[in-house]
């Protein structure tokens, strides 16, 4: 899925980039980039969210 | 498929290079940070972290541990240099989260084209691991030593 480097990170986050979504919280309405799946808010950490836009 | 749990790191020791996996556990949620944005990445537990390391040696394998411990248990966000950043040549371990993980020579340590593609030494070359349910699974896996470790600093 991803690769990166260790002390330093480093990896081509082209392909990531193009299958994250952004997300919207239904309880703190953080707005967050996320990918994959059972994605929580990491501001509050509520499973409560759905996409918001491309 | 080689059991594997949530206390657990599984070691494939090479004449050249070790790799080191654990499963992303119950947490799931790593963070990417780029020059721009952060990005989360939400894992299933059975996925993996997959730590390359170029050498044998008792460093490389306390490496292993350490670099996924800081992911894992930590919580240490990965940090996302720019193409060509200096740092990249500097890399002696590096790392891949995910449900799959195929490892390839030909590419350049911490310049990896395709998200599922880690780089390790010659002789991992087009092996492919995967998470399963209590466990990992290996294709094309011609050599190296399996051994199982606590995965604890």
């Amino acid at each position: 899925m991803c690769s990166v480097g260790g002390e330093i990170y480093d990896f081509d986050i082209k392909e990531l980039d193009a299958d994250a979504k952004y997300y919207k919280c239904g309880d703190c309405s953080n707005e967050f980039k996320g990918f994959g799946t059972k994605l929580r808010c990491p501001s509050c950490h509520s499973a409560n969210v759905s996409k918001c836009r491309e | 498929m080689i059991p594997l749990n949530n206390n657990e790191m599984l070691l494939l020791r090479g004449r050249e290079g070790t790799l080191g996996i654990v499963k992303a556990g119950e947490n799931g949620h790593f963070f990417l940070e780029t020059e721009n944005e952060e990005i989360l990445l939400a894992l299933e537990p059975d996925d993996l972290l997959v730590a390359s390391g170029f050498g044998t040696d008792k460093k490389v394998i306390n490496g292993l541990k350490c670099v996924l411990y800081m992911i894992r248990e930590v919580g240490s966000p990965f940090i996302v240099l720019p193409k060509k950043h200096p740092a990249s040549k500097r890399l002696k371990i590096v790392v891949s989260a995910g449900d799959r993980t195929r490892i390839s020579c030909s590419i350049i340590p911490g310049t990896h084209p395709e998200q599922d593609i880690l780089c390790g030494s010659d002789e991992f070359d087009g092996v492919e691991i995967s998470g399963v349910k209590g466990g990992v699974e290996f294709k094309n896996l011609k050599g190296g030593k399996l051994e199982t470790v606590p995965f604890e600093i």
